[in-house]
């Protein structure tokens, strides 16, 4: 097995080659996720094990309701799991409280929600300003910096309008924006191209793999579009809950997961014709 | 990156206190007409409140001053209530004296007597005093000298001029009447004292016939006996030890004190009485908040689970909340006192200016805001919106964020 082979057990740890210059980022064991309705109890993630390495591109991809955004929820601190650990540079992220974790969100996350979301009274400058105002950041400064942000998107000349009066596009540049302002280590995008045209699309890809690859940043990307796969480093293919396969390219199984998304989009192709 | 590993340690609020701020204004602001509408009531609740204490806080000022008129109240009058046998004289006037805190002590002859004007006779009170005597009883001047300058000099009240025929009080200025008193010295004989006077000063009293002039005459006749002393103590706080010292003499005391504290019962309820009127307002439009806050939270739920998302804490999120209500509260309070103070300020100017057509002189403040009714009224409106802003805060800090982004 070279230095990219993944050994993957069905539903068990995925190892990932750690190469001298990767250390991990991530290193979730055992997670699972349960919750209790009236109902009765709903298990959406099962023993899920997995590590991220520093500065690595991480796809999360697998078809809908396989429990891509809850493990996305789980990994940003939002969600607790209800057995296992997630360690960030080996620290058990869920031993400390929601209000730690929060800070650590502020300062060293980035989150790209597939819906926008806006504090709507404030202009687009100040949404983007936000993350910097968690953090402390005096205002002027957050301002500025901010300002350099939209510049990078190429939202500068709409700063002073209101969110919600851009397009889809421009709210998702603006949104990423705001997930880069406090120049975090670690960005989370939850199907971040889901509702954009082809073009705002690949602005936003080129922007994650710019932070990756020149920015030297961590990206876990949740999608359902086989078209990134090839830009990752690591893969995890999510289906009902479980963490069925990984791998760098090599492997057999992806062949599978592209048959498999390819007859899901068919399915759905299908359904939205007799509709 | 690093996780800060800390149990124990909670984290406030980062965020600057000015951004907060900030934000929740344009929060409010988003929603103008709600606002106003809120802030509105706000003022119209606070400015009840201030506008009827502010009502019986005058009215009680009005009234002390037509009650007190300019006595001190750190003034005591005694006086004997048997005369025959407890007596105002030198001794019990030096024991007094002797008492701690007393300022000073000032006797009066008060006796009956005649006048003589131009040989028509009539009978006044004569208060055979000192000018200190005179200038602690607080005396409404007319015209003239508001002092005894010789031993000659008398102030008469307007009552006198009507006996003697001098209804105009300047130009009874200078008119000489002849006074007759009976006194009774030391060794019990009874002795006439009749004295040549001019009228130097005129006073306003409302009552009868009274004339004011030197105690030396009756000095020098060996009249022992006073009919009263005013005794001025150090300070208000000290008065009522003084009277009790007195009491201890067998003499009794009255004090301005008496009429004030009444006074003061009376409006302390009247206070509470406008104050729950006023307040009835004042619950409404902190209902009003409750609801703006309330709802203001719900149409935000989703903003809420973003700023969650992005790191906000748990302080930062209660704190928002806070801001948008001491908003709207300070502005509403600071609107409604304003509002308060200028309805006040033209029904003063109504009232002197009806006064003044009835001949009354001065001004009348029968609204009066003061400087601690500006601060209670502040510290009020503020303790309100901490209070409107608890459960919002409380309820926006338990927000889920994953079910608030769902929420929109």
């Amino acid at each position: 097995m070279d230095s990219m082979d993944v050994k993957s057990p069905p539903g068990g740890e995925v190892s990932l080659p750690k190469s001298s210059s990767l250390n991990n980022l991530i290193t979730v064991k055992g997670l699972n996720k349960q919750f209790d309705t009236k109902s009765g109890s709903v298990k959406v993630l099962y023993d899920i094990n997995f590590d991220i390495p520093n500065n690595s591109f991480a796809i999360i991809f697998g078809p809908s309701g396989s429990g891509k955004t809850t493990l996305l929820n789980i990994l940003s601190g939002l969600e607790p799991p209800t057995q296992g650990t997630i360690k960030i540079e080996g620290q058990d992220f869920y031993t400390v409280d929601s209000d730690q974790r929060a800070l650590f969100r502020a300062q060293s996350m980035g989150i790209v929600h597939q819906v926008n979301y806006w504090v709507k009274s404030l202009s687009v400058l100040e949404n983007v300003a936000m993350p910097l105002y968690l953090t402390g950041v005096e205002k002027n400064i957050a301002l500025k910096m901010a300002m350099q942000n939209l510049d990078l998107v190429g939202m500068a000349d709409f700063a002073h309008t209101r969110p919600l009066v851009l397009s889809g596009g421009q709210q998702q540049r603006v949104s990423m924006a705001r997930a880069l302002v406090a120049n975090p280590q670690l960005i989370m995008a939850d199907e971040p191209t889901g509702n954009l045209d082809s073009k705002n699309g690949k602005m936003i890809m080129d922007l994650l793999i710019k932070c990756q690859k020149e920015l030297n940043r961590t990206i876990i990307l949740v999608t359902h579009n086989i078209e990134y796969l090839p830009l990752s480093d690591i893969r995890l293919y999510m289906v009902d809950g479980k963490l069925t396969q990984s791998d760098k390219g090599q492997h057999a199984p992806m062949n599978e997961i592209i048959s498999s998304l390819t007859s899901e989009l068919a399915e759905l192709t299908k359904l939205e014709q007799r509709q | 990156m690093k996780v800060t590993h800390s149990k124990k340690k909670r984290l406030g609020s980062v965020i600057k206190p000015s951004i907060l701020a900030s934000i929740a204004a344009k929060n409010l602001l988003d929603k103008k007409l709600r606002t106003l509408l809120t802030m509105m009531g706000i003022v119209i609740g606070v400015g009840a409140v201030v506008f009827l204490i502010s009502l019986a806080l005058g009215l009680h000022q009005v009234v002390d001053q037509q009650v007190l008129g300019t006595k001190s109240v750190n003034t005591i009058d005694v006086t004997s209530p048997n005369s025959t046998n407890i007596l105002l004289n030198d001794a019990n006037i030096n024991k007094i004296s002797q008492f701690a805190h007393v300022n000073s002590v000032s006797p009066a002859y008060i006796l009956p007597g005649q006048i003589n004007y131009q040989g028509s006779v009539a009978d006044t009170v004569v208060y055979g005093t000192t000018n200190q005597y005179i200038s602690l009883s607080a005396l409404s001047f007319v015209s003239g000298s508001k002092t005894l300058k010789t031993g000659s000099d008398a102030i008469v009240d307007t009552a006198f001029l009507d006996l003697i025929g001098q209804s105009n009080s300047k130009t009874a200025i200078g008119k000489k009447v002849e006074i007759k008193t009976s006194i009774t010295d030391a060794a019990g004989n009874i002795k006439l004292v009749k004295t040549n006077l001019t009228i130097v000063g005129v006073i306003n009293i409302g009552a009868g016939a009274e004339i004011y002039m030197s105690d030396q005459p009756f000095i020098d006749a060996g009249d022992p006996t006073f009919g009263q002393l005013k005794v001025v103590a150090d300070g208000r706080n000290d008065v009522a030890v003084i009277r009790q010292q007195i009491a201890g003499l067998g003499l009794s005391t009255a004090s301005p004190l008496d009429t004030l504290g009444q006074i003061n019962t009376i409006f302390t309820i009247f206070t509470f009485v406008v104050a729950g009127f006023g307040g009835i307002g004042m619950v409404i439009a902190v209902l009003g908040m409750f609801n703006t806050l309330t709802i203001s939270l719900l149409e935000r739920t989703s903003e809420i689970g973003l700023m969650i998302t992005m790191g906000a804490r748990k302080a930062d999120i209660a704190r928002l909340m806070i801001f948008e209500a001491l908003l709207l509260s300070i502005f509403g309070g600071t609107g409604g006192i304003i509002l308060a103070w200028i309805v006040g300020q033209i029904l003063n100017l109504i009232l002197t200016t009806y006064a003044h057509t009835n001949g009354v002189i001065g001004t009348i403040h029968a609204f009066s805001v003061t400087p601690l009714l500006v601060l209670a009224s502040i510290c009020l409106t503020i303790i309100a919106g901490l209070l409107v802003a608890y459960y919002p805060s409380r309820r926006a800090t338990r927000i889920n964020p994953i079910d608030a982004l769902r929420y929109e």
